[in-house]
């Protein structure tokens, strides 16, 4: 335990071992369902392809390569020791949305977390950066087991308030970065802004990995309301009068249409995109974001 | 018009209407307030649909308004009422007497809506009569020509309820004038100083054109109420108005031409109608018949009738609106084969050049052996009084002298009920006829003339015709001045005179057109004798040659016999007599119905009379030991379902009157708009039902 778990009050602990236990089993269950890999334990990265000469690691041959160019080429990888990976978490008050038990906020922690954890048992860095409207402290990068709960903490104490400026966190990021780096961003991406995906795509245009967890509810997908609803603005004063019923058939399809559209220009400047819902296990999340990370690769 | 509902406290649903208004407005306040993350998506979708939403909500907020209103409507049962006589019996005048002219006529059995017009009839009386006060008395007529006896004025409700609840209609024609008499009657007898006539029933052209009401156009006239049970509705009917049976002259007396008239009272052309034709109640015949709008078509079948005795024949049509009048009865009586012999005075080996050439013909036309008349030709040197045996008719052709023996034998052959028809020629010898056959001739033969000579008996001296045919004479009852034309076209170029025997009873059947008799007949003990004052073949006339020459002969040769004019049995309309002359038979006693039943003739000095037609088909008795049948046929008068002119209802009753007739609705009737309604409210359920699903 760090220097600051003192003033952590007992609930607070005790939500905190709950989100670590549950990053863990996330983790855990995540690399559980991965089966992989030859590089088990050490933090490989791919660098170039080389070809193949007397005296190579026949293992490293990719035979991908082979099929497609009838020539043997070598994989070389490149020791990624120092890979630093970001993870912004989004803190608006619409992450506070829960129709269930978990808000997409606590939700979006125990990922965060579960990353953390996987990136530090790696030897790798993790950094953390909540945002709502405004930037709060970040959590440089660091390689260190004890990160972890300074991560951990960090996420137990934040609470869900104010509007989403995902462009304001976006762009403090783009001008910190310095190497190559994961920027893991865990969002409803309610943020409707143009500007988002265009940082994005900035950010990964510097050889960034990138990946967008949206994290929505169940209920914003599916839109189940019957009765006639005031919705009221989680992050503003807006209220609208609307029956459900009669706008339900335009709404999915707004949505979806949205949805979508993320998910593919995420898709072919070459960042992972994942739609999580709120009602699917961490552990399976998790495993769906590693898996497109790995399938990108 | 009136307009009112049946069930006015259901208006009072008629505030429900408000309740999908009220529901809409607290599902509104009653809205639940949900804070949500993505409200943009909520918002932009709003107010994509939002216009159209509104609209759509709108209009099922208003139908399901109208829904809720129109079935609030339905139960207060709304109605419109046409201005209705002020009866003298709504309590507002005081003690009225009223009396019900019923319409019982055939035409109230007609169908409308599959149901009798007289069901109806019977319903708004009963109704009417029970929105009247104690205070009233009631008389009840029935109009037609087989009414049941009146129900005299009386205050016993119920009793009036249950005479008209057992009234029915009749078989037989209308007798509006006589009811309307009885009414004045009833109403004159009654103490009440208000009165009024209700008259309730179809208002037919033909029955209801009365020429003046028995009260008049005095002060003192009752109020009239029509009640048009048929509302002014139009009924289309077929009727068979006439089956009559003819010889068939030309083609042998045994057939019979059956000849069918139908008519259309309708305004639509019908065409192939199917009609068929039964003798004694076997399917004899079948056919078709196109009648145009309004017009009359006829149909003609011929008939073979092989066996003699009396026969039934029925025409029928298929069933309509008025079902009495799709059939119609006849019933014929064929006569016993008639043996007749031919003296031929004037044989010739050209044929044609026969005396008797063209008798023959026409007694047994083409020789076919199917005439009912059995003709055989013998030359004078065979006749003999031994020939006369088993011969009804004798045709004594130019037979140029009569000897004694002969004449004393025919004498006496009429004499004892046969038949001899004399005609003569350039050869007959006067004083052997009038010596030896006296009694079988007109008067004392004298001469024949010319028809060129101006003589003291041909004056004028020119062509001769045949003249003033008399068509009531049973001989010539089938012809008229059309089929008669031939007749008078003939020429007559010589004929024989006579010096008329005053104390001879004659009946002359044809006469020249100098007023010369040509064929007389006389009675002479059972038997009868014809005198024809020309030759029967063309050498005096061409009347041989002549179409007519044909049924006059065969009619003339049954007349001698004793048959013409008894085939066609008498009949009579329903509600009419049947009336047998009793000259030689002995008076039926009993009378068989179309239904079975039998019952008893009325005997009054040499008739027997049957006045209870009361349903239309064949009748039959005994007499003399053979079958007698009648036709009782349908008045045809009340096949005309066409009702009359309202400017005429409105002449002959009052304006006011005529008015209830023909407003298409009875007079104080309440028509209810439920109909109307019903379908009102199950198109808006539709629309809503469509509204909802265009909003899903």
């Amino acid at each position: 335990m760090n220097g600051s778990s003192h003033l952590l009050s007992p609930e607070l602990i005790n939500r905190l071992g709950n989100l670590q236990l549950k990053a863990r089993m996330a983790a855990e269950g995540a690399m559980t369902g991965l089966h992989r890999s030859p590089h088990h334990g050490s933090s490989i990265e791919f660098a170039e392809h080389r070809e193949y000469t007397p005296g190579d690691d026949p293992r490293h041959i990719d035979w991908k390569a082979f099929a497609r160019l009838d020539r043997f080429y070598i994989k070389v990888f490149e020791d990624e020791t120092n890979l630093r990976a970001w993870l912004l978490l989004d803190c608006s008050k619409s992450m506070a949305y829960a129709s269930g038990e978990e808000s997409k906020f606590d939700y979006a922690k125990v990922l965060a977390a579960a990353c953390a954890y996987l990136l530090l048992r790696q030897q790798d860095s993790a950094g953390l950066l909540t945002f709502g409207d405004t930037l709060d402290p970040h959590i440089p990068p660091r390689s260190t087991w004890t990160h972890f709960n300074e991560i951990t903490e960090a996420l137990v104490r934040k609470e869900a308030s104010g509007k989403t400026d995902i462009v304001k966190a976006l762009d403090w990021l783009a001008g910190s970065l310095t190497g190559r780096s994961i920027v893991i961003l865990l969002s409803d991406m309610l943020d409707v802004r143009e500007d988002v995906l265009k940082l994005l795509k900035q950010i990964r245009s510097r050889k960034n990995d990138v990946a967008v967890l949206q994290i929505l509810d169940p209920h914003e997908v599916d839109f189940p309301f019957e009765r006639l609803t005031e919705f009221v603005d989680m992050e503003g004063e807006r209220i609208v009068f609307a029956d459900p019923d009669g706008i339900r058939a335009e709404y999915l399809r707004l949505f979806s249409e949205y949805c979508d559209g993320i998910g593919r220009e995420c898709l072919r400047n070459g960042m992972v995109y994942r739609k999580i819902v709120t009602s699917m296990p961490h552990h399976e999340a998790l495993l769906g974001f590693l898996r497109a990370r790995e399938g990108r690769k | 018009m009136n307009f009112g509902f049946v069930n006015p406290a259901f208006l009072w649903g008629l505030l429900l209407a408000a309740v999908p208004v009220i529901i809409h407005l607290i599902n509104k306040r009653r809205a639940v307030r949900h804070e949500f993350s993505a409200i943009y998506f909520v918002e932009l979708s709003n107010k994509k649909l939002s216009a159209h939403l509104k609209l759509k909500q709108f209009l099922l907020l208003l139908l399901r308004c109208l829904l809720i209103a129109l079935l609030a409507l339905l139960m207060a049962r709304p109605y419109t009422q046409p201005e209705s006589l002020k009866l003298a019996g709504n309590g507002q005048k005081g003690p009225t007497a009223h009396v019900f002219v019923i319409d019982v006529s055939a035409s109230m059995s007609a169908l409308l809506d599959d149901k009798p017009l007289f069901n109806t009839a019977r319903k708004e009386a009963l109704r009417i009569l029970a929105g009247f006060p104690e205070s009233d008395s009631f008389g009840i007529v029935p109009a037609g020509v087989l009414a049941a006896e009146p129900f005299e004025m009386s205050f016993d409700r119920g009793a009036a309820i249950r005479y008209i609840e057992a009234l029915e209609a009749t078989p037989a024609g209308d007798d509006l004038p006589a009811a309307l008499e009885s009414a004045d009657v009833m109403l004159q007898s009654a103490s009440q100083e208000n009165k009024s006539v209700i008259i309730i029933g179809d208002f037919t052209r033909v029955g209801y054109d009365v020429q003046a009401l028995p009260w008049g156009n005095s002060d003192e006239q009752p109020e009239t109420l029509l009640v048009d049970v048929r509302k002014g509705q139009a009924i289309d009917n077929l009727a068979l108005t006439e089956l009559r049976a003819e010889r068939s002259y030309f083609t042998g007396s045994a057939d019979w031409n059956i000849k069918i008239s139908a008519v259309d009272y309708s305004d639509k052309n019908v065409s192939s109608l199917p009609v068929s034709v039964f003798i004694n109640g076997e399917n004899s015949a079948n056919g078709f018949i196109d009648i145009a709008a309004g017009a009359t078509a006829e149909k003609e079948f011929i008939q073979r009738f092989d066996s003699t005795g009396a026969v039934s024949i029925e025409a029928r049509i298929q069933t309509d609106a008025l079902a009495s009048d799709n059939s119609r009865y006849l019933a014929l009586d064929i006569s016993e084969t008639v043996r007749v012999l031919v003296v031929d005075g004037e044989p010739s080996d050209t044929t044609y050049r026969d005396e008797v050439f063209y008798l023959s013909r026409a007694l047994d036309p083409g020789g076919l052996n199917r005439a009912r008349l059995l003709p055989e030709v013998i030359t004078p040197d065979r006749l003999t009084p031994a020939v006369l045996n088993e011969k009804d008719v004798v045709f004594l052709c130019h037979l140029a002298v009569m000897p004694a023996d002969m004449g004393a034998a025919l004498s006496e052959f009429v004499k004892s009920g046969g038949g001899i028809f004399i005609s003569v020629g350039k050869n007959t010898d006067a004083d052997s006829y009038n010596a030896n056959v006296p009694a079988l001739l007109p008067g004392e033969l004298r001469y024949s003339i010319k028809a060129g000579e101006a003589t003291a008996d041909n004056q004028a001296g020119t062509t001769l015709h045949l003249a003033g045919l008399d068509y009531s004479h049973p001989i010539l009852d089938i012809f008229n001045d059309e089929n008669a034309a031939s007749l008078y076209a003939a020429r007559i170029n010589e004929y024989y005179t006579y010096h008329p025997d005053p104390s001879r009873e004659k009946e002359t059947i044809l006469k020249l057109s100098n007023n010369a008799p040509a064929l007389v007949a006389m009675r002479y003990g059972k038997g009868m004798s014809m005198f024809y004052a020309g030759t029967i073949d063309r050498d005096w006339n061409d009347i041989a040659i002549q179409p007519g020459f044909l049924p006059l002969i065969q009619e003339s040769a049954l007349y001698l016999a004793g048959f013409s004019g008894e085939s066609l049995s008498p009949g009579a309309v329903v509600g009419g007599n049947i009336e047998v002359a009793l000259e030689k038979s002995v008076a039926p006693r009993q009378i068989s119905t179309p239904s079975g039943r039998k019952l008893a003739f009325s005997v009054a000095d040499n008739s027997a009379v049957f006045n209870g037609t009361d349903e239309t088909g064949i009748y039959s008795t005994e007499m003399d030991g053979r079958s007698r049948l009648f036709a009782v046929n349908f008045d045809t008068r009340e096949s005309d379902l066409r009702q009359e002119e309202a400017s005429r209802i409105e002449a002959i009753f009052g304006k006011e009157a005529a008015l209830s007739a023909l407003s298409g609705t009875l007079p104080g009737q309440r028509d209810e708009k439920n109909n109307e309604l019903t379908w009102l409210l199950l198109l808006i359920f539709l629309a809503e039902l469509l509204i909802i699903r265009w909003l899903n």
